[in-house]
């Protein structure tokens, strides 16, 4: 040891988190699905990308409830923690009915079907929280 | 586009981290001024690429200036003249490592702990103890236990004065004394000696990167230690890591909390850093689903092995082009443009408290003391919180 094998795992660690990246972005790239779908009875838990219209918003205990709309079903959603700016812009795009898409994990929450948000985009360029 | 945040994100952090006594909470302060984390509140990777890499270069300044920041002050162990790289590099890779495979671990203490107070009073209470009674002089070490405590409560508990005290503070007890020491040093700089080939072994370096990432966890679950306080714990339950184990063990828990630090706020919403806190504050924290987690992670991995192979490769230019500048000019340039930017992004009252933590920080200096007994400062003020 020393120089040349740090160097040599330093290069290794760095292939590594590389491949780590892209097979992760690779392999657990959530897909786009529509609300309906995901209230269908084949509907499986796990992430996705859903996109609708706000119809209601409520804050409690640091948790946002929302209702996420297209046009042909509602979904209920929770965000915990949720920072004022996302806050701010939620309630904009509520007031201004404008389509969001949510990156969030679909659940049954005591059977009832839900999704927890993770993240938001705002507009289609990827501007998301 | 997340490579492009990272890749950005990752050259940023490195040519910012070589800037001595720059720290992340004032990277934080300067970005919050400019309004950039309004601009870029959607680029997560790019802060936390950032926040990495600034982490891994901020050791340039330390070994070359003697310059440290509030997290890395007490890595500099050695003699300016046979600073090796190595151990510190050693340290931030196997460290990265570790972090990512104890970050389960991190998680049910987090969960178990974070809200059992008399634990967080006990740790703290029992760190200052120690301190001061693992001195030789206890009377003294009391005494800037007292001084940094009162300052801290002075500036922390019972503010009534200033905004944003904890950047002027933090920078008067920890850097600026070093900064002034440094420049009324009048040793001749051995320029042209190349750096001493430190003999480590193996077996030792790795068991102390993995307790630098152990003991990460429990500095990232207690408030107000700060990654240097990882050298009380080695010392209470293992008496005797040499030298260079200790760098590779500080080196480990100083970028292991990087990382601790972004996922505890991403997962639980806490923070720990002032840095982490805007990003908080700013919603620029997406919560993570497991994928995501993954993700971070592999991120981590990335541009800690990246920042430490653009270190490796360019160390010797780098430290040849700072030693070619004028040492006692360079150094009074850092010091004037620090202070400049600290009252810049606070206030101008800011001059009047990193004159008074300035002075305190020198006790430990003229003393010969362990410079941690100034985390008084911190831990003084937090014990008081839970009373």
């Amino acid at each position: 040891m020393f120089e040349k094998d740090l160097r040599a795992i330093i290069i290794f660690a760095c292939v590594f988190g590389l491949l780590g990246i892209l097979a992760t972005m690779y392999f657990f790239e959530a897909s786009a699905v529509s609300i309906s779908s995901l209230l269908s009875k084949d509907a499986k838990e796990g992430v996705y990308i859903v996109s609708g219209n706000l119809k209601s918003l409520d804050t409690k205990s640091n948790v946002l409830f929302f209702k996420l709309c297209d046009s042909f079903a509602c979904i209920s959603g929770v965000y915990f923690n949720p920072a004022k700016q996302i806050i701010d812009k939620l309630i904009k795009a509520k007031q201004t009915n404008t389509e969001i898409t949510i990156k969030a994990r679909f659940e049954y929450y005591y059977d009832s079907p839900e999704i927890i948000a993770y993240k938001f985009y705002f507009n289609k360029l990827g501007d998301y929280s | 586009m997340i490579f492009l945040e990272i890749v950005f994100g990752l050259l940023l952090g490195f040519v910012l981290g070589l800037i001595p006594s720059f720290h992340l909470n004032v990277l934080s302060y300067l970005l919050l001024l400019l309004g950039i984390f309004s601009l870029m509140y959607s680029s997560f990777y790019f802060f936390f690429s950032l926040a990495t890499s600034m982490t891994v270069a901020g050791i340039v300044p330390l070994l070359l200036f003697n310059a440290p920041t509030a997290d890395n002050f007490t890595l500099n162990l050695g003699q300016q003249e046979d600073q090796s790289i190595l151990p510190y590099i050693f340290g931030f890779v196997f460290g990265s490592l570790f972090s990512v495979l104890l970050l389960p671990l991190f998680y049910l203490l987090f969960s178990f702990f974070s809200n059992f107070y008399i634990f967080i009073f006990l740790v703290l209470l029992v760190t200052l103890f120690y301190l001061v009674f693992s001195d030789s002089n206890r009377p003294l070490a009391l005494m800037v236990v007292i001084f940094s405590g009162i300052l801290g409560i002075i500036t922390l508990k019972y503010n009534f004065f200033f905004s944003e005290p904890l950047l002027p503070c933090i920078f008067g007890l920890f850097a600026l004394p070093m900064l002034v020491v440094s420049f009324l040093d009048n040793t001749v700089d051995k320029s042209d000696s190349a750096p001493v080939q430190e003999i480590v072994q193996f077996k030792p370096a790795i068991f102390s990167a993995f307790l630098g990432s152990l003991f990460s966890s429990v500095i990232a679950i207690v408030p107000s230690l700060s990654p240097g306080m990882a050298q009380i714990f080695p010392a209470v339950l293992f008496e005797k890591l040499s030298k260079h184990n200790r760098k590779v063990l500080l080196s480990s828990t100083l970028l292991s909390v990087i990382l601790i630090y972004f996922f505890m706020a991403a997962l639980f919403r806490k923070s720990r850093l002032g840095f982490v806190s805007i990003l908080l504050e700013k919603g620029a924290f997406p919560a993570l689903s497991f994928p995501d987690i993954l993700l971070l992670c592999f991120v981590f991995l990335f541009v800690v092995s990246l920042s430490c192979f653009i270190l490796l490769v360019s160390f010797s230019n780098i430290s040849k082009a700072i030693k070619s500048l004028p040492r006692k000019a360079t150094i009074f340039c850092v010091i004037v443009f620090s202070i400049w930017l600290i009252v810049l992004v606070t206030n101008i009252y800011s001059f009047f408290l990193i004159i008074l933590s300035f002075c305190i920080g020198l006790l430990p200096i003229v003393y010969n003391k362990n410079k941690l007994l100034l985390m008084s400062y911190l831990i003084l003020p937090t014990i008081l919180f839970y009373i």
